[in-house]
């Protein structure tokens, strides 16, 4: 194993090597320098030019995602609406606003106002029993009763 | 460690700094290597020609951004690998220009050999190295063609490569294997 990372001896291929690239010859198909730096300078205008395309490119995304975000309704789970609508209702019946109509119950009551409470369907009873009114008078006198003392016997 | 990391090669990469200046003076010595490099990794000469002015135009763009400690040579190998990765996705399947070294452009060679002896020597050494390089894979491929081609050491192939120096080590040995299998053949059937 020493062997391999002790190999002192590497003339041999870089002779080879030495002669193969001295019979290839040198400059053939190789590039001027005034060729590369012409095209390094435009290559970085271009870059630097795409770089400023793409940050204009990029502030725009990020402007068009702020307003989907602003405008978006908000996702929220069910669970949370039910407990909104849970704690809504609870507000609504502390402050009265409930839709169903609630007995009233007397008992349920304070005692000053189970008084008011009591009187007046009272009232509305004694204005059911007072007399009709005095344009029925003139239909009395057609009384069965008044009719039969009248009447005469058929031969 | 009597190992002989970066001895007999080119000016000692390490030693380069690492700015705007160094790069554009070091340009006229580091650009053949790399489209050396990147031919090698390629497999064709004209895409090498695209890829070595995309690796020196990201280098240019880049080089004053890096640490002050940054090795200059090894950090524009390891640019010239991303860009041979990346054309090499870009292209799908590349041809796999040493796998029958037809396709290995010899219009590009150095026809003047001085002596006849030194001719046999310059396509030996062509036919053997393209042997070995079509046998090994895109990785191994790179990790030779840094040691033995362009003199980086193993520390500085590792992070390169994305290695542990361990297997930086290994690697190159097995490479270096394939190379003197390819040279036997080669010299077997020669003779």
């Amino acid at each position: 194993m020493s062997a391999v990372f002790h190999e002192p001896d590497e003339s041999l291929e870089r002779g080879l090597f030495e002669r193969r690239a001295r019979v290839q010859g040198g400059a053939a198909g190789v590039p001027s320098l005034d060729a590369v730096l012409r095209a390094a300078r435009i290559e970085s205008r271009e870059t630097s030019n795409g770089r400023g395309r793409a940050w204009t490119g990029l502030a725009l995304a990020a402007a068009c995602l702020v307003t989907v975000i602003k405008t978006r309704p908000h996702d929220v789970s069910s669970a949370r609406i039910a407990a909104d609508v849970d704690g809504a209702s609870s507000g609504a019946s502390d402050r009265g606003g409930i839709c169903e109509e609630q007995v009233a119950s007397t008992s349920a009551l304070d005692s000053v106002y189970a008084g008011m409470v009591a009187v007046a369907p009272a009232s509305q009873e004694s204005r059911a029993c007072v007399a009709p009114p005095a344009t029925f008078e003139s239909f009395r006198t057609l009384s069965c009763d008044r009719d039969e003392a009248n009447r005469t016997e058929m031969p | 460690m009597a190992d002989a990391e970066g001895e007999g090669v080119s000016p000692s990469p390490s030693a380069v700094a690492c700015d705007h200046a160094s790069l554009v003076s070091m340009y006229g010595e580091l650009a053949p290597r790399v489209h050396r490099f990147l031919r090698d990794l390629l497999g064709d000469s004209a895409l090498a020609s695209d890829a070595t002015q995309e690796t020196f135009v990201r280098a240019f763009r880049r080089v004053d951004e890096l640490p002050g400690t940054t090795r200059l040579v090894p950090w524009v190998f390891g640019v010239a690998r991303f860009v041979a990765l990346e054309m090499r996705r870009a292209r799908g399947r590349v041809r796999r220009v040493f796998d029958d070294g037809v396709a290995v452009d010899h219009r590009a060679m150095d026809t003047r050999a001085r002596t006849p002896e030194d001719a046999l020597l310059d396509r030996e050494a062509v036919a053997v190295v393209e042997t070995a390089l079509g046998r090994l894979p895109e990785e191994r491929r790179a990790a030779l063609l840094l040691r033995c081609d362009h003199g980086l050491s193993y520390d500085e192939i590792a992070p390169l490569m994305g290695w542990s120096l361990p297997k930086v080590k290994i690697e190159i040995f097995r490479a270096r294997e394939v190379l003197r299998e390819a040279l036997e053949e080669y010299r077997g059937g020669g003779t």
